[in-house]
């Protein structure tokens, strides 16, 4: 049996890395202990398997080191701990796999000898933040006509996530890595992400998250490939950070969502709050923590009675559970962007594109699987 | 000079042009080559092919 030469300190980066205690690993790998004191070495096999369960790329244990593994796009995130928190393997996967798959879509775009759209990039922090909303609300196909018209604030968030996909933008919502369901994405550490591309712009939102809180993120993403910014993000709608573009994006986000002026006509400061929080998230079709947010930027609350208001809606939304089950071509096409789906789906089909890197940007392995997803998406073989 | 395949070798010949009931030829020629010791895969080539849970698995 092949046995691999490997150096405890590569063990315990992996187990650190993944958050995971000796211990607990110890249970499956019961040989771990000596492995770590150097009086046995895994097989081949074992050490795959623990590669497997720590998230770790295999190769990485036969270095004479740990690598040192930056994020690889500028760090926008606020939360006081998320500066020295190392980076968990999650968060390094999802960001690894959505660049792998902005690599491709932006090879498939080029081929195809689309144009770059005007959308990215097209902003300054110098702009008007009012202008730069209504420019993208525009764009977006998303005002507030349009969604006076649909039935639930949840309808309109499906349908902002579909008209920013229309445009070409590839708006992935998971909240595992991967189809890993077992891989939860904690919304503490990061809420989404854009990756700037001129042809192949990606925003993802951490679908583990609040959806009322996601529609902000999405906004929030989409205000940075107006500026065509790259970044790592974990705003909410009641964040005021300090670093000029994120409080530029924030601004821009909320300004979209529920223009201030509109706000301030229709906000009727007599009515009880929960009732008038309730009214305008219908009237908007936005989620109440934008709601909330908005009637204190007109300054309808004070600073202590808004984020008290902000708590509680926070503790109600997360006491309702949003166990989605539903259907499994519906959240595959969901997590890698429909728009994406359906370019790699047809591109295989047409042999231009292997099998194998199909499943591997898709994340999933059953040939049935990528049928069935083609199926559903009107791609038919 | 020997070959060794990639499990995209398989899938694409399978799902593309080369159907198992629409061109035996080719199956029956990977394997002829195989007994000749012209054509290998490796094992991890074998994983990835059932795990895709087919016909060709």
């Amino acid at each position: 049996m092949t046995r691999a030469p490997v150096k405890p300190e590569m063990l315990q980066w992996a187990c650190e890395r993944a958050g995971l205690e000796i211990a607990a690993l110890a249970q499956r790998f019961p040989k771990l202990p000596e492995w770590l004191r150097e009086e046995a070495r895994p097989t081949l096999k074992q050490l795959e398997n623990f590669a497997k369960a720590t998230h770790a790329p295999f190769g990485y244990f036969f270095l004479p080191a740990p690598p040192e593994e930056p994020i690889p796009i500028p760090d926008f995130r606020t939360m006081p701990r998320a500066g020295t928190r190392r980076p968990s393997p999650d968060l390094l996967d999802t960001i690894y796999i959505c660049q792998q798959r902005q690599d491709w879509y932006r090879e498939y775009v080029h081929v195809s000898g689309d144009q770059p759209f005007p959308f990215v990039g097209s902003a300054t922090t110098a702009a008007d933040i009012v202008e730069v909303a209504a420019d993208m609300r525009d764009a977006l196909a998303f005002d507030l006509d349009e969604r006076r018209r649909m039935p639930t604030w949840l309808d309109a968030l499906r349908r902002f996530i579909e008209q920013a996909d229309n445009l070409g933008i590839l708006v992935m919502v998971s909240g595992v890595v991967g189809n890993n369901n077992r891989r939860k994405l904690d919304p503490q550490e990061f809420r989404g992400f854009a990756l700037s591309d001129p042809l192949a712009p990606v925003v993802f939102i951490n679908g583990a998250d609040t959806r009322a809180a996601q529609m902000f993120t999405l906004a929030h993403e989409l205000a940075h490939l107006r500026l065509g910014e790259t970044a790592l993000t974990d705003v909410e709608p009641r964040s005021a950070p300090n670093h000029d573009i994120e409080s530029w994006c924030n601004r821009v986000a909320a300004e979209l969502l529920a223009p201030l002026e509109v706000v301030i006509a229709e906000y009727d400061s007599r009515a009880p709050l929960n009732q008038e929080m309730t009214r305008l998230a219908r009237r908007f079709k936005v989620s109440t923590l934008v709601v909330l947010r908005r009637i204190y930027d007109a300054d309808g609350l004070t600073r202590d009675r808004y984020l008290q208001a902000y708590d509680e809606e926070i503790a109600r939304l997360m006491s309702l559970s949003s166990s989605s089950g539903g259907n499994f071509y519906l959240t595959t096409a969901a997590r890698v962007s429909k728009r994406f789906a359906r370019a790699v789906v047809t591109s295989t089909w047409e042999g231009r594109s292997s099998f194998t890197e199909a499943f591997h940007l898709l994340g999933f392995k059953k040939m049935s699987t990528f049928r069935e997803l083609g199926q559903s998406m009107g791609v038919a073989v | 000079m020997a070959y060794l395949l990639d499990a995209n070798v398989f899938m694409a010949a399978k799902n593309l042009h080369y159907g198992m009931d629409f061109c035996p030829a080719f199956w029956e020629w990977l394997i002829r080559e195989n007994n000749a010791e012209k054509v290998y895969s490796i094992e991890k080539v074998r994983d990835e092919i059932a795990a895709g849970d087919d016909d060709l698995a």
